[in-house]
């Protein structure tokens, strides 16, 4: 019979075992909600328990709301029978020490995950899904992810943490390991920037720079070699000095001009 | 084994998630779940109580709201508890009838977690669990 086409008589049921506590009827009221205990312990299967332990307990909670429950309360017995039942499975876990057994439960499947990650990785010449996975190591999509998520935080490693270092007594740690950022590099840069502006000079010009940058003569030495001025050589020089900061802004506007 | 960083402090912060409302999506749903209780160091057991309340809330809401298109969840954490808002979208009328039976998934879900609301305006459910250590 099937209690959810029949709530009638098993209300009746219900009513009878409430007066006459009958082992039978018990019994009887029992089998007809072993698929409520089976639906409830089914929630619960992917905590790694089998789900035939978990029916068995279930069964458990399902006895005793039957002894506990009155239908002149007016509920229906599932309602009132569902916590007692979670509540049989729940204490099961509690009891086995399960709350501590999750994270070792995770670190291992990760473990696995990854193994199994790469392994299927040559066999496909590509990364696997986690559906993939989870079909190979017979868990569900979700437990690959959860596993993968979780198990990589315990991973996790701080860049202050410390390591083995190289000196004896001398902690290390991964931020030591770390480069720093060369300004020899930028130098280049601005070398190889600044030596295009001077090639945008006309030739007296990049003579006059090379003279005033290059070897550090004075304005006046300037105006002697070259046969102008002084004043002459201010002007190119600071006309000079415009051109190339208009080359190296064109080169890269972003760039903030040393000159 | 390089000692994991510090849990996230349960304070009073909140994060939004929306999703389809297909049952291929509660997956997504379940793993933010999950990955949150983690981070913010809730038990193991409860955290897993709290995903499956959360996964029934929304499969009921699939199940049974004409015109669903999708669910927002809204985690909401304070000190002492952590908080899940399930929000229909577009946003539903009465979500349950006080003249019927609640559904077993209902009924589930209340045995699992410290408290299940029916909010009203907009219609919805909040579910809490409270996180141990705060007298």
């Amino acid at each position: 019979m099937d209690p959810w086409r029949d709530r009638d008589h098993v209300r009746e049921l219900l009513r009878d075992y409430a007066r006459t506590r009958d082992p039978q009827t018990k019994a009887e009221l029992a089998a007809l909600h072993l698929n409520l205990v089976r639906y409830l312990a089914g929630k619960f299967a992917g905590r790694g328990e089998s789900l035939d332990d978990l029916v068995q307990v279930g069964s458990l909670g399902l006895v005793k709301a039957l002894d506990r429950y009155d239908p002149e309360r007016g509920n229906e017995f599932t309602t009132y029978a569902t916590p007692t039942i979670v509540g049989e499975i729940k204490r099961h876990f509690r009891d086995k020490g399960w709350a501590m057994k999750i994270p070792r439960r995770l670190q291992e499947l990760n473990q696995s995950v990854n193994r199994t990650s790469e392994r299927m990785s040559s066999e496909l010449g590509r990364a696997p899904t986690a559906q993939e996975i989870a079909e190979r190591l017979e868990v569900a999509a979700d437990e690959v992810l959860q596993a993968q998520e979780l198990g990589r935080a315990y991973n996790m490693v701080s860049l202050n943490s410390e390591m083995d270092g190289e000196d004896e007594g001398k902690p290390a740690s991964l931020l030591d390991y770390l480069g720093q950022e060369d300004l020899n590099l930028e130098r280049v840069e601005d070398r190889l920037a600044l030596r295009r502006a001077f090639a945008s000079l006309p030739p007296r010009e990049q003579h006059l720079m090379f003279l005033r940058y290059f070897e550090n003569r004075s304005q006046s030495d300037i105006a002697r070699i070259l046969d102008i001025s002084q004043m002459h050589v201010s002007r190119l020089q600071q006309r000079s000095l415009e051109r190339m900061k208009q080359a190296l802004a064109e080169a890269d506007p972003d760039r903030e001009l040393p000159l | 084994m390089p000692e994991p960083g510090p849990p996230l402090q349960a304070g009073p912060l909140q994060l939004g998630l929306t999703v389809p409302a297909q049952a291929e999506f509660l997956g997504v749903v379940r793993l933010a779940v999950a990955g949150l209780c983690h981070r913010l160091d809730v038990p193991p057991d409860r955290g897993e109580d709290l995903k499956m309340a959360v996964d029934e809330a929304c499969s009921y809401c699939i199940q049974t709201l004409p015109a669903l298109e999708r669910i927002a969840i809204r985690f909401e954490m304070a000190p002492d508890r952590l908080c899940v808002r399930i929000l229909p979208q577009p946003p539903q009328g009465p979500l349950v009838s006080s003249e019927q039976p609640p559904p077993l998934g209902l009924v589930l879900m209340e045995a699992l977690i410290d408290a299940v609301e029916w909010l009203e305006n907009p219609a919805g459910l909040r579910l809490t669990v409270n996180l141990p250590g705060v007298p």
